[in-house]
């Protein structure tokens, strides 16, 4: 029997690409690489224009939490400078490709089996390999592992992918089950835990099956299957899921004894190690009512959006809407000249109907769907009035941003938008 | 490449929308308006044409009063009119019907600042006012099948006396009469005293059944609403006949069931929360239960449910939901701004037996 957490929703899946094999894509001319410091401010870059690089070669680094940032192609340097990103403008090295992909000598396979390697070297070659959090927030994963480790009982390798149209999850699930558990054991041993648990929705059965045949017998991996629900990734309700308990606010996964990893991570962990490949590509979605050819595409980090359409038979019709995300949570560009980074899973060409705001008829549909049991109704009144007493009352800084509301909603309200600026304004009272 | 928005997410979205859910409403309702107008001849047609085109053409001239001559478009003045013209009865004088409607268009949903901003429900509201102001011309119900002339404004009533149906079942039952021709296959398909839409219960559940399953609208007010009173006419039975019948002629007459599916649940003035929906259902089958037993039949649903919408957002206030990862605040709250109301006012008082001692 599937597990689940109450309320959300169940858009149309629109999962035109989850049969399509992974493809893989070469860069073009040009990659870009953003070069920003997670917490603020960017990285120092290592190379100056007109320098040669290699593929695998560090371009910037830092201190604090960060990791440093690799190139995906040989060639020159060609520019740093800001640049635009799907994030809005950032500081960015260029590098103009010369095609022969001529690797750095620093793409070596980790030099020790895994059992005689410790915790914090396992966590310092993630660092040095510059493998960030895949799973939307591109939270440097090593500051992660570091973090948790020894402090949760269950690691959870999130393969839950229930925005609709995106598929990458499901088929490297099924395509590299192998490296992706090789990954997952990786991070056990790092973080100091015994077991791991693979979290997906019943609409992967095959791959769950591929991994059942895999790790079925062993002790320490388990297997959950959540019911189809949107937004089942989301680490709050995961938990509620497979625990059947809230994390209470304030507190965060590990409090309640999981560390949540997304699978794409642990995939990036186990070529970190096994091949000593950095994070320099990624595999996304290319989908939406406007793509000819819906793909799973293995793409290097820094080519633009352009070429990836282009490399999918371009655009069947002309879209009105570039999504780098999903079609719930994601954000749209404003160009799609912009570079693939390593935050985004998917990238999305869609024909967005207009639609006009009607009065609410306090249908409730907006409080069966919140995920986070607010009342989006009542907070996006309070939003629109500016009652800020009322915002904290009703909890506006629980709210994840989902959407769910917004998409429910029969008189077309933008609910989730109207309780973001809600939860700007108490933000703002909060830093005065 | 088109101009690419930049809007927020999400970018798709659930294919319902107002007008859709008011069109859900209107299908719903169709079997019961037919087999009214089946039932009750071509003066049916004729008031429920009256109601909805009055009732569109109001909120029409409201629009253009505001600017905005669109806000008919919505499906949500068809409705109303619709309900309205459903509850008359069909020998009702036919100018009470544009009234009705004025009443309930201009002054039930549009004083109040429009779809969405009323505290009592528009058709219920224009209905009430009728049923205080003309209670006769309300109550002059005809037996189904008379056919009654379709455009005559007026109807004598002593014209029609033989086909006038001055008590309803379950009155007739206060009185000790259990009426033998009593077939509940009547009852059920109509042969009951009300208004045009109120005859049948099936084509009502049928009605029910479509909005459950579009998800219009949930199950626990009417189930609650009906249960109610289901419980009271069996456990305080105001009908010297046996509890079962008495409890079942409750059940299928009076326009309880028109009222529990299609009055009740308006969402506007109905509260949001399931804990709410539940309390207001058994509220308005105890208020109904109460109007009926002291003052017999006549307009309790009307009156029940405009009382009961009076408190429905405070019962919302009691049930709100609990956020992820927080406690139980609802009741707390309430407590906590009754305390913060009476404390001062205490203070206050406290001070004044001081000063005057």
């Amino acid at each position: 029997m599937a597990m689940s957490f109450p309320g959300g929703i169940r858009p149309d899946e629109a999962k035109y690409s989850a049969s399509s094999p992974i493809d893989t894509m070469q860069a073009g001319s040009l990659i870009s690489i953003p070069i920003s410091h997670p917490e603020g401010g960017d990285l120092t870059p290592c190379v100056k224009v007109g320098d040669p690089v290699l593929v695998g070669q560090i371009l910037a680094e830092g201190e604090g939490i960060c990791c440093p940032v690799h190139s995906g192609v040989s060639g020159t340097v060609r520019r740093i400078g800001p640049m635009l990103t799907p994030y809005g403008e950032r500081m960015g090295i260029e590098i103009e490709n010369d095609f022969r992909l001529a690797p750095s000598p620093s793409i070596q396979p980790f030099s020790r089996p895994l059992h005689s390697a410790t915790p914090e070297e396992i966590t310092d070659h993630i660092r040095q390999k510059g493998i960030t959090g895949h799973g939307g927030a591109g939270y440097p994963a090593w500051a992660k592992i570091a973090s948790c480790r020894g402090k949760a009982a269950r690691l959870v390798i999130n393969c839950c992918e229930s925005e609709p149209y995106l598929t990458s999850n499901h088929r490297l699930l099924l395509e590299r089950t192998n490296q992706i558990v090789g990954g997952t054991k990786i991070l056990l041993r790092a973080l100091e835990c015994e077991k791991a648990m693979f979290v997906m929705e019943d609409n992967k059965e095959d791959a769950a099956e591929a991994l059942v045949r895999l790790v079925g017998n062993s002790k320490s991996f388990s297997l959950a299957v959540l019911k189809t629900k949107y937004p089942q990734g989301d680490e709050r309700l995961l938990c509620r899921a497979l625990k059947g308990k809230e994390i209470p606010k304030g507190a965060g996964t590990v409090d309640m004894g999981l560390v949540v990893f997304n699978v794409q991570t642990a995939y990036a962990v186990y070529r970190a190690f096994v091949e000593g490949m950095p994070q320099v590509s990624k595999v996304i979605t290319v989908s939406g009512d406007c793509v000819k050819n819906p793909t799973n595409l293995s793409v290097p980090l820094g080519v633009s959006l352009q070429e990836i359409f282009d490399r999918c038979g371009g655009f069947s019709s002309p879209p009105n809407a570039v999504i780098c995300g999903g079609p719930m949570m994601g954000k749209a560009q404003e160009t799609s000249e912009i570079p693939l980074t390593a935050e985004v899973e998917g990238l999305l060409a869609l024909s967005v109907k207009k639609t006009k705001e009607s009065p609410c008829i306090r249908c409730g549909r907006c409080l069966r769907a919140c995920p986070m049991h607010l009342s989006p109704m009542s907070l996006y009144r309070a939003a629109r009035k500016e009652k800020k007493e009322k915002l904290v009352r009703y909890h506006a800084e629980v709210c994840t941003q989902c959407g769910s509301c917004t998409w429910v909603c029969p008189a077309h309200i933008p609910l989730a938008e109207i309780i973001a600026s809600g939860k700007a304004l108490i933000r703002q009272d909060q830093a005065e | 490449m088109k101009k690419l928005i930049s809007g927020s997410a999400p970018f798709i979205h659930h294919e319902d929308s107002t007008r859709s859910i008011m069109a859900d409403v209107i299908i719903a309702l169709t079997p019961a308006a037919v087999w009214g107008v089946y039932a009750f001849g071509l003066r049916a047609l004729v008031i429920l044409l009256m109601g909805i085109f009055s009732s569109v053409l109001f909120e029409f001239l409201i629009g253009l009063c505001l600017k905005k001559p669109l806000i008919c478009t919505d499906l949500s003045a068809v409705v109303t009119g619709l309900i309205l013209a459903l509850t008359m009865p069909v020998a009702v004088p036919l100018y009470l019907v544009p009234l009705g409607a004025f009443v309930a268009t201009v002054v039930g949903k549009g004083a109040f600042g429009g779809l969405g901003r009323n505290y009592v429900n528009p058709a219920l509201l224009g209905r009430g006012v009728l049923c205080l102001a003309f209670s006769g011309s309300m109550t002059f119900f005809l037996e189904p099948f008379t056919s009654p002339s379709a455009l005559s404004l007026t109807l004598s009533r002593a014209a029609w006396v033989e086909h006038t149906m001055t008590q309803s079942l379950t009155e007739r039952m206060r009185e000790g009469v259990m009426p033998e021709e009593i077939r509940y296959t009547d009852l059920l398909t109509g042969s009951v005293a009300g208004g045009i839409g109120e005859v049948s219960a099936l084509v009502l559940l049928a009605g029910l059944m479509y909005l459950l399953v579009r998800r219009v609208i949930t199950w626990h007010t009417p189930v609650f609403f009906v249960g109610t009173l289901a419980a009271l006419a069996l456990l305080f039975p105001y009908g010297v006949v046996a509890r079962v019948d008495f409890m079942l002629a409750s059940l299928l007459t009076g326009g309880l069931l028109f009222g529990a599916i299609f009055l009740a649940n308006d969402p506007v003035t109905s509260p949001v929360t399931t804990g709410g929906k539940i309390l207001y259902g058994i509220l308005c089958g105890a208020l109904l239960y109460l109007f009926r037993y002291f003052f017999g039949d006549a307009f309790g649903a009307t009156f029940a449910i405009l009382l009961a919408n009076l408190p429905a957002r405070l019962l919302d206030r009691l049930f709100f939901p609990r956020a992820y990862g927080t406690r139980r605040q609802g009741l707390v709250h309430l407590v906590e701004r009754i305390r913060g109301f009476v404390i001062p006012l205490w203070k206050r008082v406290e001070e004044k037996l001081r000063t005057k001692a």
